[in-house]
């Protein structure tokens, strides 16, 4: 069930509130131009926090190992086949722990499973799974991060809880200001870094991102330390 | 012998002409009406200019994360060692080999010849199975080697990254998921503001450059995802 809370236009009063813009389509940001700021904000936010998922079946079919994920999935989280999970293995370790995986199925016999037992992610697009199912018929399916959603209307609903509506609009505020370019724009940066902090409240790996880290002013602390020299060598030795 | 190309390019939603028009805003080029992604106001910028630049950028970052993979098989030769890659190919992902009188396909490491000359040197007097595929620096331009050269006819199958769709304005989707959109977007507004002109501007061209970055890091960590888990 999706949020229906706030219309595009109604979040795009509220950017204009947040920019100081009045409510004129014909004010310094056009109305077309903050739909494209809030779309844009959307899936800069989807990209950093994973917010949309979505659930996708596929049937199998005979002896395939690799599928081509649907355009509403952006990326794989997790699998299940006939409603049995499979586990996420990487490429690496299924060529170099299991050398010649593609060519078995379940009916490979052996140590072979006779149902398939792991996934492997091969890009954004494609997604492999270990052994193939011989029959086909099956059913996979994937859970995983949506496309972003996209406002096409301004009566199309944001899907997002307003708890979470506070940092996009300073998202939304920072890209307004990008044109404004000189002080402006710095001034903004704080809005950014804030919608940065809340981000990183939700993804962890994030807060593992170089760049991320070098905006909040995370590793300031480490870089300041003076860096430990050897002693002045005298003589040959 | 060509290769067949397995797999269609993948497209998304978003389009060349959506972000010409965010980035006609974005460098105030729209005078007092809605962008067309056709025309601007000024002639600091060209539209062409700017779709020369995304087109780098989207290579750039197919490059850079290589978030979409396409399959190609390839009938290999007996005795043969090299072979020429796909023309749209980018970067080799994964390379596997399979006998066509049977047998598993096997993936082949990735090798150079410095390593083949000295830990297999007869890997151009006789031939066998191929273990390896070499791509390194002492090859020329879109050609792959692999060693030893198979014994029998086989069949060579490629995951690789391919170059995206040429954008044109006319409405062209990218060949990146919408969710790094960001990363064209502001990859091409660093370009155009880094430019030597009036346009010169290294503040917004730095933070561009940045917003690139951290697309890159965050596309990198979804396509990484599975093997993180894995430790």
């Amino acid at each position: 069930m999706a949020y229906s809370q706030v219309t595009r236009a109604q979040f795009r009063s509220l950017v204009r509130n947040q920019l100081g813009d009045g409510t004129l389509a014909s004010a310094f940001w056009r109305d077309d131009e903050l739909n494209k700021v809030i779309q844009e904000s959307l899936r800069f936010f989807n990209l950093l926090t994973g917010y949309w998922k979505t659930r996708v079946a596929l049937p199998t079919t005979a002896g395939t190992v690799w599928y081509s994920l649907p355009g509403t999935i952006t990326s794989g989280m997790r699998m299940s086949f006939n409603g049995f999970p499979l586990r996420p293995e990487g490429l690496y370790n299924m060529d170099f722990g299991r050398n010649g995986w593609e060519s078995e199925t379940t009916t490979s016999g052996g140590d072979v499973p006779t149902r398939p037992r792991y996934w492997v992610i091969g890009g954004l697009n494609k997604i492999g799974i270990w052994p193939a199912d011989a029959a086909g018929g099956g059913g996979l399916v994937i859970d995983g991060l949506a496309v972003t959603p996209i406002l096409s209307s301004d009566a199309s609903f944001l899907d997002v809880g307003q708890e979470d509506m506070n940092c996009l609009l300073d998202l939304c505020q920072h890209i307004a200001a990008f044109k404004e370019g000189g002080l402006e724009f710095k001034n903004s940066l704080e809005s950014f870094k804030g919608f940065l902090a809340e981000a990183g409240k939700r993804n962890a790996i994030l807060k593992r991102c170089a760049t991320y880290r070098k905006w909040l002013g995370l590793d300031l602390g480490r870089q300041k330390r003076n860096l430990k020299e050897a002693d002045e060598a005298v003589g040959a030795r | 012998m060509a290769w067949t190309i397995i797999d269609a390019k993948p497209t998304w939603n978003v389009t060349d002409l959506e972000l010409l028009k965010r980035m006609t805003y974005m460098l105030l080029e729209n005078g007092n009406a809605d962008a067309t992604g056709t025309s601007l106001m000024t002639t600091q910028f060209t539209i062409q200019e700017m779709l020369d630049n995304m087109n780098v950028i989207q290579q750039r970052f197919m490059r850079d994360c290589a978030p979409v993979w396409l399959r190609a098989t390839l009938i290999t030769t007996s005795g043969q060692t090299r072979y020429a890659l796909p023309p749209d190919h980018i970067h080799t992902r994964r390379m596997t080999w399979q006998a066509q009188s049977g047998g598993k396909a096997k993936a082949l490491v990735s090798t150079d010849a410095y390593q083949l000359d000295r830990g297999l040197s007869d890997w151009e007097q006789n031939t066998g199975t191929p273990r390896y595929y070499n791509e390194g620096s002492d090859l020329p331009t879109l050609l792959v080697e692999i060693a030893k050269a198979p014994s029998q006819l086989g069949t060579l199958a490629m995951q690789y990254v391919p170059q995206p769709v040429t954008l044109t304005g006319a409405g062209i989707k990218l060949t990146i998921p919408d969710e790094c959109e960001s990363a064209v977007l502001y990859g091409t507004l660093g370009e155009l503001l880094s430019s030597e002109g009036e346009a010169y501007d290294p503040e917004r061209a730095a933070y561009c450059e940045q917003r690139y970055q951290l697309t890159v890091e965050m596309t990198n960590a979804l396509i990484m995802g599975v093997e993180e888990q894995n430790g």
